[in-house]
């Protein structure tokens, strides 16, 4: 009941004849209402409201659930407020007073009915909900079920009360956890924000002056963009990009002025209770542990033996080398070129000399953190140190301080692979598999031990064997030296692909290892290694794949060398494509082509071949007002070969492409222009037989399709439906290497997937039964292991990694600072955040500072370190799941037709 | 034993003819759930049906909908129903249910048929909720009966050898 509290002011009761008038008046004052603020159910409900006099207050009762409020701010309207004014009354509507009002209610037809067991329950259960500041909407939907329910009704109700509290509770949570990945991808821009809290003695009194003084201090050291802030008793800096201290007598007085009893050992000084300064000689840190559970950018250096003393040299020692000067000069060459005076020359010179030194406290930081000097030798023995092998994938590069490198480019893959010294992942035996059913604890949470075998951690020596043997053989086409000055590796890490080369130190060798968001962050803070490993990549990528390509394969080295010159390397569509994706996603628009780059148009003339370095490519052709998906083409991929050799065996009759080629996300492309491909592979009778086989395949729809009399249901590409191969272009799950596949038309609902992971994770399983449908088969929401992880791209400790061996995408939860960045690039949802507990506790892992639950995030591992492989895949009783490479069409339809044969 | 092992041998033929058909049935319908998440969808669905109704009477003015609602919808809404029609996948209900809707539809203006129609989609949802829950709820189940008769067959074969034994009688 809606209650309307109508006092009058002077504290009087008011008489008969007032409250007569009011009766007759309040219809119309509440159709007034109705007008203005309230929707009344209907004008006869009038009849139901109910007047009472009660200790001179003068009640209005009316049916809430025939009441609904747009805003909880209740405005009466004019007239009702003047009349009422005029009658020296004053009203008061209250939220209270209706739920209170409510509540008896309820209590009263409880206790009419003897149900006496319910009062205080139902009281408990909105008086919750009241506490829970529930919308009145969802207390008047209660209200409906309540209106004219009998006792067993009654008892449901509460049932269900209990329940909607609780699924109110996982919805807040949900929606908590959407806020909170909308604020990350916000502010994802600002990844690289740290934020250093600097706390100080609690007895100690703050003045305003202090904290200017604070600031001026501040000033004096190199620190930018920083921001300072009394919070109750300690003082907050905000630093929003990370600030190397190189001012000592600065910081020492900033020490002083904050702590009196700040002691005069200068190896570590304590600030404040939870916040330390190192000093060591020139090298100053703050470390900020006021939350030491929670690891920070950079909590674990790649190098913890690293020490600002030795970065100190190693800056100093290839600041002079001849790599270091001809870069210099390079990039001043080109950023220059378009100045003409001398003076001109001189100004721009030297303010690109100061950006760059400006950037070097940076530098320093990001080498201290996230680079490992790294020596390599040759053994005692005489056998080469291996430093990468071709096909792991790798998360870091590698700068050559001293010595050189040999690159062994074995086309072929013709090392045997125990010369290369290859070991399995260590998987858990048969009886320890067993007992993990066991010993699984059955936490509600995530459970995370607390300390974990750092996955990245590559310090063990692999020497290669029977070195001799491998050259004597013929193993390697060709061996190529990188002298100091050099960098390599880093295709794989930035592009995150396998290795493309053996890298042997067949001599000593120093080396600098900078780990890939190292790399990253170097490549944006010196435009200057961005453009020279720009220019590796596309140099050594290019050479690399042509050499790798099947047609080029038994080249002689000249004639290759000379067709690699007129070859282009093209790069299309977004690096970071996955946040545009997921607004395609969000917006419905994934079947627009138009968000595709063009590579190459259908009706083009074919001037050349395309060969396909990363990424996926759609081919697809005009169809009615839309295109029409034929195929996808992947790593290593030809296009363009069938028209091109057609126009070169007839003269008379050329032809156009008769397919249109799109980038998908990003691609990295080869372009073959015509007369190259004539004169080294046509003239020559090169044409490899598989090649040519795909290209007849990927033209093999010759006729348009909408002059074909098929019908779009039974149309086909391949084996494929149409509907699959569109559906899973578009949502790009083809960039999937391990997808989870389920045919739904086997799949008994059982889960026992679910319990295999659950099982094989401490008893959290790591994926959800459930996503996008095609056909009859599922594609559920567990990490793909895609061809190009994006979730990679973002994470700033690089706690989401490529293992080496599989190359499967694991997280390294000891570096997990639990930034939710690799869940919101994930382009389809397939990492989540969760809250976990640590090993002998039973509560989840709080931030000290703000007692919120600290997150980490959580996905499909690929059952790494399971014997047998994936556990979902093996519990399934009806082989109705699977883990299929999407990333190429033959596969999938490999896995279609065996499904087929099954049923035939 | 002998109804023992009956009743294991039908309860083994219905558990596998289900889980061969079931999955087809399930697939053929628009929409996939988790088992475990359909009475939170229920709640959605009825939650929107009440706001659907609530809204309807406040834009229209008219509460023959809210009537219709709460007569012949409310206690369809509130609970999982007719579990025999959907395990043998017989659509009868919704057909009647659809039905009604639709002869109420003939004394509804256009701005009432617009709330009719989100409510039929909403009844359809629910209708298709329950399809789920039935017959996943069988595909799940099937083993609690099937298992618990199975062992308790295997400690009765267990126990009659113990017992053959003990009564073979020994000397005569």
């Amino acid at each position: 009941m809606l209650t309307l509290i109508i006092r009058k002011n002077n504290k009087e009761s008011a008489s008969f004849t007032e409250i007569e008038k009011l009766i007759s008046e309040a219809p119309l004052y509440l159709s007034q209402l109705a007008k203005n603020q309230f929707h009344v159910w209907n004008m006869e409900t009038h009849k139901q409201i109910v007047f009472e006099n009660e200790n001179g207050n003068f009640f209005i009762r009316t049916d809430l659930s025939k009441v609904s409020i747009d805003n909880q701010k209740w405005i009466l309207p004019d007239a009702l407020l003047k009349n009422l004014q005029k009658a020296n009354h004053e009203i008061q509507v209250y939220m209270e007073d209706v739920l209170e009002n409510f509540l008896q209610n309820i209590r009263v037809k409880a206790t009419v009915d003897k149900q006496v067991k319910y009062i205080e329950e139902i009281n408990k259960c909105f008086t919750t909900l009241i506490s829970k500041e529930k919308s009145l909407k969802t207390l008047q939907k209660w209200l409906l079920r309540c209106d004219n329910s009998d006792d067993h009704q009654l008892d449901g109700i509460l049932k269900e009360i209990h329940h909607d509290i609780e699924l109110e509770d996982y919805d807040r949570t949900q929606s908590l956890s959407d806020l909170s990945h909308t604020l990350q991808r916000k502010y994802r821009d600002l990844k690289f924000k740290k934020i250093t809290f600097l706390e100080i003695d609690p007895n100690t009194t703050i003045e305003q002056s202090d904290l200017e003084h604070l600031q001026e201090e501040l000033n004096t050291l190199n620190a930018t963009n920083f921001h300072v802030q009394k919070l109750k008793n300690k003082v907050a800096v905000h630093f929003p990009e990370v600030t190397i201290w190189r001012d000592l007598n600065s910081l020492d007085q900033l020490a002083r002025h904050f702590n009196k009893n700040l002691a005069d050992d200068r190896a570590s000084r304590t600030i404040s209770r939870g916040c330390y300064i190192y000093v060591d000689d020139l090298e100053i840190e703050i470390s900020n542990i006021i939350n030491p559970d929670k690891p920070d950018h950079w909590a674990k250096p790649f190098d913890p033996e690293l020490n600002f003393k030795e970065v100190d040299q190693l800056l100093d020692s290839i600041k002079d080398s001849e790599f270091v000067k001809q870069s210099k000069a390079n990039y001043l060459k080109t950023k220059l070129s378009d100045t003409h005076s001398q003076q001109e020359k001189q100004t721009n010179e030297q303010e690109i000399i100061e950006e760059f030194e400006s950037n070097l406290p940076t530098i320093r930081n990001l080498i201290r953190f996230d680079c490992k000097i790294r020596n390599f030798t040759k053994g005692s023995n005489k056998k080469p140190e291996i430093i990468c092998r071709k096909n792991d994938f790798g998360n870091s590069a590698f700068f050559i301080v001293s010595g050189k490198v040999d690159v062994l480019l074995d086309q072929n893959n013709s090392i045997p692979e125990e010369h290369l010294g290859r070991q399995k992942v260590n998987k858990k035996g048969f009886f320890r598999s067993i007992a993990q059913l066991l010993t699984n604890k059955h936490h509600m949470n995530e459970y995370r031990s607390k300390s974990q075998k750092d996955l990245t951690k590559e310090n063990h020596s692999i020497f290669i064997q029977d070195f001799d043997q491998v050259l004597l053989n013929k193993h390697i086409d060709q061996v190529v030296t990188l002298n100091a000055g050099n960098t390599f590796g880093e295709i794989s890490a930035m592009g995150r692909t396998p290795r493309s080369a053996t890298v042997i130190a067949t001599e000593s060798v120093t080396l600098l290892e900078i780990r890939w968001q190292g790399l990253r962050d170097l490549r944006e803070t010196l435009p200057i290694l961005k453009e020279i490993t720009d220019a590796n990549f596309r140099e050594r990528g290019l050479t690399i794949h042509i050499r790798e390509t099947e047609m080029f394969k038994g080249m002689e080295e000249n004639v290759l060398e000379k067709l690699i010159d007129k070859c282009v390397f093209q790069s299309y569509g977004d690096f970071k494509w996955s946040m545009s994706y997921k607004d395609l996603a969000k917006k419905g628009d994934l079947n627009n082509l138009i968000n595709e780059p063009i590579i190459v148009s259908e009706g083009d003339y074919p001037d050349g071949i395309f060969l396909i370095r990363s990424g996926f490519v759609r081919v697809s052709r005009k169809f009615n007002n839309g295109h029409l998906t034929k195929n996808y083409l992947g790593k290593g991929s030809v296009f363009g070969f069938e028209e091109l050799k057609y126009n070169y065996e007839n003269a008379n009759s050329q032809k156009n492409h008769s397919n249109s080629l799109r980038a998908i996300g990003y691609v990295d492309v080869i372009f073959i222009p015509a007369d190259v491909v004539e004169k080294y592979i046509f003239q020559k009778g090169k044409v490899p037989k598989t090649l040519h086989e795909s290209c007849l395949k990927d033209n093999k729809l010759e006729i348009a399709p909408e002059k074909q009399k098929v019908s779009i249901a039974t149309m086909k590409a391949g084996m494929l439906s149409q509907e699959v191969i569109e559906s899973l272009v578009s949502s790009r799950s083809i960039n999937a290497t391990e997808a989870m596949l389920i045919n739904i038309d086997r799949c008994t609902r059982c889960d026992d997937c679910v319990v295999a992971c659950a099982n094989a994770h401490d008893g959290n399983p790591r994926f959800i039964r459930h996503g996008k449908i095609f056909d009859k088969f599922m594609i559920t929401n567990a990490c793909m292991h895609c061809n190009d992880p994006v979730c990679m791209i973002g994470c700033p400790t690089g706690a989401i990694n490529r293992n080496t061996e599989g190359g499967e995408v694991i997280i390294n939860d000891s570096t997990c600072i639990g930034c939710s960045t690799c869940a919101n690039s994930c382009p389809y949802d397939n990492i989540r955040m969760v809250e976990y507990t640590e090993q002998g506790s039973k509560t989840t892992k709080k931030d000290l500072n703000t007692n919120q639950a600290l997150l980490k995030a959580t996905k499909c591992d690929l059952c790494v370190d399971q014997p047998g492989g994936p556990a979902c895949e093996r519990a399934c009783p009806h082989d109705a799941l699977k883990r299929v490479d999407l990333s190429e069409i033959t596969k999938v339809e490999g896995w279609i037709s065996n499904y087929k044969n099954e049923a035939l | 034993m002998t109804i023992l092992f009956s009743l294991i041998f039908l309860s083994g033929v219905s558990g596998l003819i289900i889980s061969r058909i079931f999955p087809r049935r399930l697939s053929a319908k628009s929409e996939e759930f988790i088992f475990e998440r359909i009475p939170q969808y229920r709640k959605t669905v009825r939650d929107k049906a009440e706001e659907l109704i609530l809204d309807s009477i406040s834009e229209t003015d008219s509460e023959l909908i809210a009537r219709f609602y709460k007569k012949d919808i409310a206690g369809f809404m509130a609970q999982p129903k007719y579990f025999i029609y959907h395990f043998w996948g017989s659509e009868r209900p919704l057909v009647k249910i659809l039905r009604n809707l639709e002869s109420l539809s003939r004394y509804l203006n256009e701005n009432e048929k617009k709330y009719c129609e989100q409510l039929r989609e909403l009844i359809v949802k629910k209708y298709d909720l329950d399809y789920s829950l039935c017959l996943q709820g069988c595909l799940k189940y099937w083993l609690f009966i099937h298992i618990p008769l199975t062992y308790s067959l295997m400690i009765f074969v267990v126990l009659h050898v113990i017992l053959v034994y003990a009564y073979t009688g020994g000397h005569t």
